[in-house]
């Protein structure tokens, strides 16, 4: 059975490293970026099913990664992280697409179980039809 | 000619930006922490009774270390602000002020990318009396204003200088623009100070009036 690939993009450093190394030993197959520009230009480069997504990042933020890839990839799917006082944002990513939002601190289980609703077997394979 | 309504707003507008940003922040840490030390215990689960690496986790630990170090100084930022409405005819050294104005807008010009560096040889023992919560949010003010519009890479530099009884603060690198400006304006007037030529230049007095009272 195929992995499910995930991008995570925080530009907090260590929130990503830390996160990317237990969504891997869940056994997915994670990438993790600081930068949203760095990001889109992997996102042009490789497949994935799931992009996990930090609201308010310098620079390219979650809202306008969010609105790219469902206008140049439909069928990826976005989750967004946010923080305290953004849920107004993360509702605006839930209009433009995403089809989830955590609020930060996440509880990995509801993390992992999210990822495996929106691109678990099940779901790849309504996808591949 | 300042408006007593707008200037209170001002004034808890700063103060609520402050807070809203240090908490973003600091969620920010609980967030990391909560990861590494949940990654500790997956790894441990993973080993299943076997032993872990170790200088894995004494890396890990070293993480947290760190994080808990930006959470104390967080804590130390917020607490001093807190204690800026303590007093609000006290003498304030203009060369802290400075460096602390800089720190409440650290994460602002990091989202924008932008850098926040100081100068305040010149001025470094000058002390003006009034509100350490005033002074903190005229210089806050000037620099969202400068940063207000200012391109990614940008370098903002705060500049206070002793002048004519007073204190002579520029904001240089990039024009200040925005809502930031007509507000700066006014509470630079109502503090008994004046704008200078350049744009993002002010004089203030040695003794501030408290804007709005």
């Amino acid at each position: 059975m195929d992995k499910i690939r995930v991008i995570i993009v925080d530009d907090e450093e260590e929130f990503v490293q830390a996160l990317v190394e237990r969504v891997q030993l869940r056994g997915m197959a994670v990438e993790g970026f600081t930068s949203g520009t760095a990001a889109m230009k992997e996102m042009e480069q490789k497949d994935f099913d799931v992009a996990v997504l930090d609201v308010r990042m310098p620079g390219l933020g979650g809202l306008d990664i969010v609105a790219d890839i469902k206008r140049r990839w439909p069928e990826r799917q976005v989750i967004l992280l946010t923080g305290h006082g953004s849920a107004e944002d993360a509702e605006k990513g839930m209009r433009l697409g995403a089809c989830h939002y955590l609020m930060k601190p996440i509880h990995i289980e509801q993390l992992v179980e999210i990822l495996q609703q929106v691109a678990g077997p099940g779901q790849k394979e309504q996808g591949d039809e | 000619m300042s408006d007593p309504g707008e200037l209170l707003r001002g004034h808890l507008g700063f103060w609520g930006a402050v807070c809203r940003s240090i908490s973003h922040e600091m969620n920010n840490v609980t967030a990391i922490l909560i990861e590494l030390a949940g990654l500790m215990q997956d790894r441990l689960a993973a080993a299943g009774g076997q032993a872990v690496d170790g200088q894995k986790t004494a890396a890990t630990l070293g993480r947290m270390g760190t994080q808990l170090e930006r959470a104390r100084r967080l804590m130390g930022l917020l607490n001093r602000f807190g204690h800026s409405v303590d007093d609000f005819d006290t003498s304030i050294e203009v060369s802290e002020a400075v460096e602390q104005a800089l720190a409440l807008c650290r994460r602002f010009a990091d989202l924008k990318k932008c850098e926040l560096e100081s100068e305040v040889a010149a001025a470094g023992r000058y002390i003006i009396s009034g509100s350490p919560f005033v002074l903190l949010h005229i210089l806050f003010r000037a620099l969202r204003a400068g940063l207000e519009q200012a391109p990614a890479g940008t370098q903002l530099l705060l500049r206070a200088t002793a002048a004519e009884q007073g204190c002579r603060f520029e904001v240089t690198g990039a024009t200040p623009t925005g809502d930031e400006v007509r507000l700066l304006e006014q509470l630079v007037v109502a503090s008994g100070g004046r704008l200078l030529d350049q744009p993002g230049s002010f004089w203030l007095p040695a003794r501030l009036r408290f804007p709005g009272a």
